[in-house]
């Protein structure tokens, strides 16, 4: 094959190869899993939760919350942002890379919807 | 004690054979099958042990993977520009002096980097808080300055880095990918290399096996910016061997192919032992080895640090023994068997392990990353471009 010919093909392979993975990565939904199901063959996985605040402790920068759902509790720590504010009670889903910390499985948060305020 | 650590080098020193030699497996791959047996592995011996056998195996891989780079033209990331001077050399014959080349490289590499370790590691300590507030402008100016530093066409190479590194991003964020970095890596450096060897129908004429005669200057200025490029880019995240070549390559003159050679085969070498000292003063993990070895160790103290520069410099006297027989018998070997059946061979087998790993989105993403991956050489600009892949995501994190 001519190498004009080649080029021609690799780049709009990758041009429309490219967009179709970006596709993929904005419309891809995670499905929710219940805590207990989440062990450390899910880690480093994007795993999505949906559960009630037991409690928020707020560091610099970070909020640490456990979650519970009718199957367990997990931790989960979120980066702060300025508009923020979680309370106890709160029903909430979120969505982020499944860690490991002192011995304990962790989320780090990515994404995180409120439902609804008890 | 002892015979345990003769026994984890001499069993990493086989599994650094394999890695090194069989294009897309890699040292990340065999240290993360060891990290998910490290429950069953840590009850026979102690994490000291398991880690001495992913160091021998990391260090043994950075001396023979050139080896396919230069005689299959199916380069990994850190080898990627090596391909052309050493395919260079092997159209003449001369594939032996090629990978012999970067085996100088290795070996003085790792004794100046050994012996330097303890200023490497003061100055590292002093200027790396600054240098971590300022990575991420630091790595686009890395960027920018290898970009202008392409002689054929800017132009190519800056879309070459945006599309790499948009496709990095892509691939980084699809959620639950598994091992996203092999297809990526193979795609780009491993796949597209072989196709283009196929499709110029590449045949290679017969093996001169020779002692190699090079000058003295040639081989301490490429050891020189081979130990100062790689300790710089060690710690910088995303700058991994082929950049830290570029930069090097500025520190001298004028290097023609057999210094070059010299320079590449030492900078993956130097990357490695850095890493070890990166883990031991920063607490980071700058390669999948070193993270299987953060993640054995429960801490990493300056006796094991001194152990393993011990192992490290057995190793080498050890791999270059076996990197120069190895290319002798690859030397005879590439004149006899169909290179055309070895190429399509290696592509079969890369893309089945993609499927092991990676599933079915593994399968896109090497595809792309293949189409990519073939482009820099059909416009004439260098591979090295393609760690976009890497660099743009890191920027993108640290600004």
């Amino acid at each position: 094959m001519k190498d004009q010919t080649l080029l021609k093909i690799s780049l709009c392979c990758t041009l429309l190869g490219i967009l179709v993975i970006l596709f993929i990565v904005e419309n891809s939904e995670i499905p929710e899993s219940n805590i207990i199901n989440l062990t450390k063959d899910n880690l480093e996985q994007t795993v999505s939760v949906s559960g009630e605040i037991t409690r928020v402790t707020e560091t610099p920068g970070l909020l640490i919350i456990n979650l519970k759902d009718n199957t367990g509790e997990i931790t989960a720590i979120i980066f702060k942002e300025d508009n923020l504010t979680l309370q106890k009670n709160e029903i909430i889903t979120i969505e982020g890379k499944l860690i490991e910390y002192n011995g304990e499985l962790e989320i780090q948060a990515d994404l995180l919807k409120t439902r609804k305020l008890i | 004690m002892i015979t345990e650590i003769f026994i984890a080098i001499l069993l990493g020193c086989t599994a650094g054979i394999i890695t090194g030699l069989i294009p897309g497996i890699h040292v990340n791959l065999i240290s993360l099958l060891v990290l998910s047996f490290s429950g069953i592995l840590l009850d026979i011996t102690s994490p000291v042990i398991v880690s001495i056998f992913i160091i021998s195996m990391a260090i043994t891989h950075t001396f023979l993977d050139t080896i396919p780079a230069v005689f299959l033209g199916a380069p990994e990331a850190d080898t990627a520009l090596s391909v052309l001077p050493g395919h260079k050399l092997l159209l003449e014959g001369k594939g032996y002096h090629a990978v012999i080349l970067t085996l100088i490289g290795s070996l003085f590499s790792i004794m100046l980097a050994v012996i330097f370790s303890p200023i490497i590691a003061t100055i590292i300590n002093k200027i790396y808080p600054t240098l971590s507030s300022l990575m991420g402008y630091i790595l686009i100016i890395a960027s920018l300055f290898l970009i202008s530093k392409d002689s054929k066409s800017k132009y190519w190479a800056f879309i070459i880095f945006m599309l790499a590194g948009t496709l990095g991003i892509a691939t980084l964020n699809l959620p639950n990918l598994k091992n996203p970095l092999f297809p990526l890596l193979s795609g780009m450096f491993g796949i597209s290399g072989l196709l283009i060897s196929l499709n110029q129908k590449v045949k290679i004429p017969k093996q001169i096996i020779s002692e190699l005669k090079i000058k003295k200057k040639t081989i301490t200025q490429a050891v020189g910016a081979s130990f100062i490029a790689g300790s710089l880019c060690s710690f910088m995240p995303g700058l991994g061997p082929s950049q830290a070549a570029i930069l090097g390559s500025q520190l001298t003159k004028k290097m023609e192919s057999e210094g070059f050679l010299i320079l590449v085969g030492g900078l993956n070498t130097v990357n490695m032992i850095m890493s070890f000292i990166a883990l031991y003063i920063l607490d980071k993990a700058r390669n999948g080895a070193i993270v299987t070895v953060s993640k054995i160790m429960e801490s990493f103290s300056l006796s094991n640090l001194i152990l393993f520069f011990g192992v490290a410099l057995v190793v080498a006297g050890i791999a270059t023994f076996l990197t120069i027989n190895l290319t002798k018998i690859f030397s005879k070997l590439m004149t006899k068997v169909n290179y055309t059946k070895i190429c399509l061979f290696i592509i079969f087998f890369i893309f089945a392990l993609t499927i092991f790993l990676s599933g079915k989105y593994g399968i896109l993403i090497l595809l792309v990353s293949t189409s990519l991956g073939i482009v820099p050489p059909l416009v004439g600009v260098g591979r090295n471009h393609l760690m976009g892949c890497l660099l743009l995501p890191v920027i993108l994190y640290f600004i």
